[in-house]
């Protein structure tokens, strides 16, 4: 999967870089001057399961064209704008690292826990919490499987 | 990127075919493939739509936006990056700008 994610990145011509983030960020996706780079935080790699999420959501911000200007939001609007296009890139990192009908062969074969599913796609619980919060995989649940 | 490369671009994101735009725009679709071209631009008014279709702003599209960011972080508000944070990334961009960058 990790290979997979790299193969994109080569294939859109986006480029890596390792930076000394603060803690909680985990990686920056940039676009300056018509270049597209990926800045992870030093360390991140130890995890190839942290690294493959935090991949797919900085590619959710590139294929969805979710970014906005590097500073802090100055009004209510530009932060509903902020947080809008966070949520839109974290809703394609899912379904990357989610497809439906793995999801859905996933429950078939009675794995219902979050830690489970977790372990199941082998990406962090928060991404199994935030998906099937979402009301496509609510819908696609209540169809019956 | 060119105008028209821009306009290509973020109109292929946002999975919107030539003809569908053109729609939208109640323009025909040669004008928009036109200005995909570089063959024409478009108005003032135009650019105002497209921008508001393709929810990109106008800066964008002229060439005009400074850089553009997204994050992945490990705090539950999306919206409200800490000063160091924001420190951290323009730090970041003026080291990528100076490594990539044209500038």
């Amino acid at each position: 999967m990790l290979s997979a994610i790299f193969e994109i990145l080569e294939k859109e011509d986006i480029n890596l870089e390792w930076w000394d983030f603060p803690d909680y960020l985990l990686g920056v996706y940039v676009e300056v001057d018509d270049c597209k780079i990926i800045g992870l935080k030093k360390g991140i790699d130890k995890s190839n399961r942290k690294l493959k999420c935090v991949l797919a959501e900085e590619l959710g911000h590139y294929f969805t064209g979710s970014t906005y200007k590097s500073k802090n939001p100055e009004n209510y609007r530009e932060k509903i704008e902020i947080s809008r296009k966070e949520y839109r890139a974290k809703k394609w990192q899912v379904f990357y690292l989610i497809p439906e009908e793995k999801f859905l062969e996933a429950i078939r074969k009675g794995i219902t826990e979050v830690w489970e599913l977790a372990e199941y796609f082998d990406v962090d619980e928060e991404v199994i919490r935030f998906y099937i919060k979402l009301t496509r995989v609510r819908e696609l649940l209540k169809g019956g499987y | 990127m060119t105008f028209g490369e821009r306009l290509r671009h973020i109109r292929k994101k946002r999975g919107l075919s030539l003809n569908k735009l053109a729609e939208l725009l109640n323009v025909a679709p040669i004008t928009v493939s036109r200005w995909e071209r570089n063959q024409r631009e478009p108005d003032f008014g135009t650019l105002q739509k497209l921008s508001e279709i393709l929810d990109i702003s106008i800066d964008y599209l002229l060439g005009k936006e400074d850089a553009k960011i997204g994050t992945s972080l490990n705090l539950e508000d999306l919206s409200d990056l800490p000063d160091e944070a924001i420190k951290s990334i323009e730090e970041f961009i003026d080291f990528v700008r100076k490594k990539y960058g044209k500038k």
